[in-house]
Order: C-alpha cells, then sequence, then structure tokens
C-alpha cells in the first residue's frame, strides 16, 4: 500500500512538473527584458514591464481580452442553455428516435472541425457572418454543443425521475418541471460545461483566423499570434500577452472549482 | 375522498410486453387498499396507471366516479409518496411542502396553514428550514408524508415508501401512516412487497403475481382463507409448507396418503375431497399447525431436525421427512418457554387448520367453504 501511495504521488508530482513547467518559463519569459540573454530556466533579477507594454500598445491586448470576453461570454451562456434543453428529453425521454439522435450527437463529437473548415468559411461568407460576433458565435456554439448535450444527459441521467413525476403531480407542466426543478439541480455539471467549453472557445485559434479577417475583431489568440512573424518572433511580448489572456481562465476556474469536480464525476455516467 | 375503480386495465409495452392483464379492482371511499406481490408482478405500474403517470393500454381507470383515463397526473386529485422520497433537493421543507400549493395558486396564507398544520402533525415543525440532504431519511420520509397531505388530495398513492428505512423506523412510520389514515379517513393504496406492512396496515389487501389479482380480501382472510397456492405461500412467515399428498379410501373415508401416513381432514371437508379420490392434491400446512409429539402414530411424521431459530418466545425448526423436502414449523410451550429440541422429532399436523389446493390450477378447494 505504501509503495502505491509513493508510486501515486511521484506520478502526480510528474503531472503538476509538467504543466508548471511551461507555466513557469512563460513567466520567466514575460518578465525579463530583450536584453537579458540568460537562461529562461532562471527567474529574472529585475523586473521589466516593457513586454507588457508591448502587448498592450502593439497587440492590443486588452481590446483582444474584451472581444474574447464578450464572445466566450455568450457563446458559454447559449452553449450551456442550448445543452440542457436539449439534453433534457434525450434523457428523460428514452425512445428509438432519440437515441439515434444522440449517437448522432456523439457521432458529431467524432468529426475533426479542420475537415469542415473550408465549407464553413464559404458558408459563412456567403451569409455575411465574417468578421462578425455572431457568426464566430454561431460555429463556436455549434462545435460546442455536442460536448454540452453528452455532459447534461449523463448528470440527467443520473437525477432520479421520480423528481420529474412528483413535480407534474404537483402541478408542473413539462417546461416548468424543467425550468423548476430540473435546472437548479444542473449547477455542478453546467459549471464543468462553462469551464471545459469556455477554455476551448478562449483559446480558439483555427476559427477565429478564418472567420475574424478584419481588425475590427481580435480575439486574444490571434493578438499573440501577431507577435510571430515570418523572419522574427517576439517572445517577450508574446509570453506577457498570454500571460495576460490567461488570468481570466485561471479566474473562472477557481470560482467554479467547486462545482466542477462534481460536475466531472456525475456527468462520466454510471 | 373517493372510490376508484379499476376495470379490464391492461398495460402492454411498445415491446409486446403486457405487464397488467385486465385487472378489475374496487377500491372503496375512504379503504386503506394494499397492492403486495413480488418483484416484477405489476404492482407499481398499477399504482402508476391509478397516479397517471403511466398510460393505460386497455381499460378504464375512475377516481370519484369520473373515468381518468386521459385525466393528467395533476388533475385526478391525487398526492404520491415515493420511495426514494423526490424531495426537491434545491428546496427547503417548507417549499417542497408548499411547492404543489403554490402551483396550483393558493392563496400564500392557506398555504402557509396547510404547511404548518401538516408539519405539527408530523413532528417536524423544526425542520422546516432544512434541505432534504440535512435530514434523516426517516424524516425524509415524514415530509413526503407532508407534502402529499398537505394538498388534501382525494387519493393518496404510495409506492413502497418505507423500504429504504432501517426496521426499527419502518414500524414507526407504519404505525405513522396507519394513524393517519384513521384520522383523514382518506382512500390510500399502498404499494409494498413487504407481507407484514400488508398485513399490519391494509383495511384489505391485493395479491398480485405477473400482472394478475390472485386474490383480493382482509388481511384475516388472505392468512386464514387463501384462494391458491400463491397466496398461501406469499402471505405468512415463516412460509406455509406444501407436500404432495394422494386422496384414497381409508375404511370407506376420504383421507390424505402422504409418504405412508395417512392423514384426516375434518368431518364437514370431506365431502369437498370425495371427488379427488385417487387423484393428487398439494396440502398447505402453516409452520403454526404443526407440533411436536411423544407418541407416534399413523399420521405423525418423523422429521430430521436441520436447523432451530430459538426466538425466545418460540423455535423456528427446519426439519426433513423423508424425500418429501424441508419443512418449517413454528413451536411454541403453554408454559412460556420452549421445550428443548432433539435432532430427531415426531411431527403432527393440526389438520383442522389444514388447506388443499388442486394440483393442476392450484386452486383452493376449500374456497367456497
Amino acid at each position: 500500500m505504501k509503495i502505491k501511495n509513493t508510486i501515486y504521488n511521484i506520478v502526480a508530482v510528474l503531472i503538476s512538473m509538467a504543466h508548471f513547467i511551461p507555466f513557469y518559463i512563460l513567466v520567466t519569459v514575460a518578465l525579463k527584458p530583450k536584453t537579458d540573454m540568460s537562461s529562461r530556466w532562471l527567474f529574472p533579477t529585475t523586473i521589466d514591464p516593457d513586454n507588457f507594454v508591448q502587448a498592450v500598445e502593439r497587440a492590443k491586448i486588452l481590446n483582444a481580452m474584451r472581444d474574447s470576453a464578450l464572445i466566450t461570454a455568450v457563446s458559454v451562456v447559449v452553449v450551456a442553455f442550448l445543452g440542457a434543453m436539449a439534453a433534457y428529453p434525450l434523457a428523460r425521454m428514452k425512445h428509438r428516435f432519440n437515441s439515434t439522435i444522440l449517437k448522432l450527437v456523439l457521432g458529431v463529437m467524432m468529426i475533426p472541425p479542420l475537415s469542415m473548415l473550408v465549407p464553413l468559411v464559404t458558408l459563412m461568407s456567403r451569409l455575411g457572418g465574417v468578421s462578425t460576433y455572431w457568426g464566430i458565435i454561431c460555429v463556436l456554439v455549434t462545435f460546442q454543443l455536442p460536448l454540452s448535450i453528452f455532459m447534461y444527459v449523463n448528470f440527467i441521467d443520473s437525477i432520479p425521475r421520480e423528481l420529474d413525476e412528483a413535480a407534474e403531480i404537483d402541478g408542473c407542466s413539462r417546461f416548468m418541471i424543467f425550468y423548476r426543478i430540473i435546472l437548479p439541480l444542473l449547477k455542478p455539471v453546467t459549471a464543468t460545461v462553462i469551464i471545459l467549453t469556455g477554455v476551448f472557445i478562449w483559446n480558439d485559434y483555427q476559427f477565429s483566423l478564418y472567420l475574424l479577417q478584419s481588425n475590427q475583431i481580435r480575439v486574444v489568440t490571434l493578438a499573440v499570434a501577431s507577435f510571430f512573424g515570418q523572419s522574427a518572433a517576439n517572445f517577450g511580448a508574446a509570453a506577457a500577452g498570454a500571460l495576460l489572456a490567461v488570468v481570466p481562465v485561471i479566474v473562472a476556474y477557481l470560482a467554479l472549482q467547486r462545482y466542477f469536480v462534481k460536475g466531472m464525476i456525475d456527468s462520466a455516467g454510471k | 375522498m373517493a372510490e376508484v375503480t379499476l376495470q379490464k386495465v391492461e398495460k402492454r409495452y411498445p415491446n409486446g410486453f403486457e405487464a397488467v392483464h385486465g385487472i378489475d379492482l374496487k377500491i372503496r371511499d375512504g379503504e386503506f387498499m394494499v397492492l403486495v406481490g413480488p418483484s416484477g408482478c405489476a404492482k407499481s405500474t398499477t399504482l402508476r396507471m391509478i397516479a397517471g403517470l403511466e398510460e393505460l393500454t386497455g381499460g378504464t381507470i375512475s377516481i370519484g366516479g369520473r373515468v381518468m383515463n386521459k385525466v393528467p397526473a395533476k388533475e385526478r386529485g391525487i398526492a404520491m409518496v415515493f420511495q426514494n422520497y423526490a424531495l426537491y433537493p434545491h428546496m427547503t421543507v417548507y417549499e417542497n411542502m408548499a411547492f404543489g400549493l403554490k402551483m396550483r395558486k393558493t392563496p400564500p396564507a392557506e398555504i402557509e396553514s396547510r404547511v404548518r398544520k401538516a408539519a405539527e402533525k408530523l413532528e417536524i415543525t423544526e425542520l422546516l428550514e432544512r434541505r432534504p440532504k440535512e435530514m434523516s431519511g426517516g424524516q425524509r420520509q415524514r415530509v413526503a408524508l407532508g407534502r402529499a397531505m398537505v394538498r388534501e388530495p382525494d387519493v393518496f398513492l404510495f409506492d413502497e415508501p418505507l423500504s429504504n428505512l432501517d426496521a426499527k423506523l419502518r414500524v414507526s412510520m407504519r404505525v405513522k401512516i396507519s394513524q393517519l389514515h384513521k384520522d383523514l379517513g382518506a382512500t390510500m393504496i399502498y404499494v409494498t412487497h413487504d407481507q407484514t406492512e400488508a398485513m399490519t396496515m391494509g383495511d384489505r389487501i391485493t395479491v398480485l403475481k405477473d400482472g394478475r389479482i390472485m386474490q383480493v380480501d382482509t388481511p384475516l382472510n388472505l392468512y386464514t382463507r387463501p384462494a391458491n397456492k400463491f397466496v398461501a405461500s406469499f402471505i405468512g412467515s415463516p412460509t406455509m409448507n406444501f407436500v404432495d399428498v394422494t386422496v384414497i379410501a381409508d375404511h370407506g373415508e376420504p383421507a390424505l396418503l402422504f409418504n405412508n401416513h395417512v392423514m384426516r381432514v375434518p368431518n364437514e371437508r370431506i365431502p369437498l375431497i370425495k371427488p379427488y379420490l385417487g387423484k393428487e392434491l398439494i396440502l398447505g400446512i402453516r409452520p403454526e399447525h404443526i407440533r411436536l409429539t411423544d407418541r407416534p402414530n399413523r399420521s405423525s411424521v418423523s422429521g430430521r431436525i436441520l436447523v432451530k431459530e430459538e426466538m425466545g418466545h418460540e423455535v423456528i425448526v427446519y426439519f426433513n421427512e423423508q424425500d418429501s423436502g424441508q419443512m418449517i414449523a413454528r413451536l411454541t410451550s403453554d408454559r412460556g418457554y420452549v421445550v428443548p429440541i432433539r435432532d430427531q422429532e415426531e411431527f403432527e399436523f393440526d389438520m383442522a387448520h389444514c388447506h388443499l389446493f388442486d394440483k393442476e390450477t392450484e386452486q383452493s378447494i376449500f374456497l367456497d367453504t
């Protein structure tokens, strides 16, 4: 038992290191001036804000964060609300049609989004959705909905059906059962959906690159990418931009962490 | 309060499985009817059809004389208590109890008064601000009862409400529900697989098997006059003993032959077994109708004791009689203590209390007496 625990602890430390080291290097690179040629493993002796200034002034990272926040917030709300609404009948009415729909939803999750990129950009261009908020939100929501539906279906499955029946006898309509009884119980899985889809949308690069072609709307990933040119790259400013961009994600995670774990476990299915 | 009538009620699922086969049942106004039977006998399905949670595929269900087949659950004038309590986890006890009334747009003052009254009756006033997860199983079940009570329904439906409670709590809740029935005088339909609950609570009991009614009667009649072998075996603990017997003529009178033992039935029942002369029947004898005897005779059986369970006021003895399989006797002493049991004992059956079932139909041949 002791050996087993030691092995678990070593593995846990290794996994933590694998996540922590890149973040540490990001911090050191972001804080060092361009002239500091010391190893990136070493923490800077003097902290230089120049990289952050460049990130804000040249890449307009704060504007990009505002745009990212808007796109992420709207997308996540739509993904969570539509996901829960779609999942409720799929979880509660297990007939052949619904199980086919559920399989279809799961099937969609297996398709790599890149394979649809060209027809998708063409379609959005025809619909006038390129470089618009609604265009990018529609695409991101579409690709995040299957995961959201899948998680909500598994979670709703774990809620006793008798609650619906008790509410039905108490006088609720189907919608009222969902709205008054089921929806308030979805807090843990909603936290998980918000974090998973939120992080994905915040970090999205591929859809943003093709669908946000003008400079009017610019998300954080595009802003950070602007420091990487064909001939040269400004690693310090890119790292500073990335460091700023990651702050909202960390805050959101810490705020929802309590529900996140419960949601992950409960929506993992029985 | 209302009478509940089931006429030729059927339930067939889309896959063709027929769960309920044309049940006819009348539950009187103010009656406590228990639906009892083993798992899969469709007792819960029947209850859910009465509640409107399950659709009928045939027949009619009426509550208070009104056909309810197409009436939604909320308009049937029923309240249901579920096995797993089904309390809304995000609401307090008060909110749980008030929810149904709120949905019916009952004035807030009346909601308050009804909830407080029910809470007092069930001794849960101090729990009103708690959430379900902060309460024990027994407290939750009382809240579930309260939620049903405040609705003041015509019919209370209980779906195995005590199954999740421990033995001691189950007994006290049993008494609580019986008291409630006495106080409210409401029609109550109670589903259980526990025959002790059925026997102690029901005015009448409906015994179900495979979606068919086996017998509807008072607890005492079910025990003393079971209509068939299934009811005889289902009601009573320890269960009734069954042995195959042949009806023979013994000195010109019909008697029962069992492993070379000749047993006589009471005189008034002789005409009932006469038509079965030369045929086989199933003899049923309850464990308390088997006693020890010091004088072996041609009707007594010799048994090798397998297990004895000393209960203090009685001993449950499991014994083997030749090839007839295991039999159970419940032995008590008039003197207040139990006699010592040896490894081999002589037993005799109290034939005045025996039951006889047709070998093919398994119906009691005494039923019409």
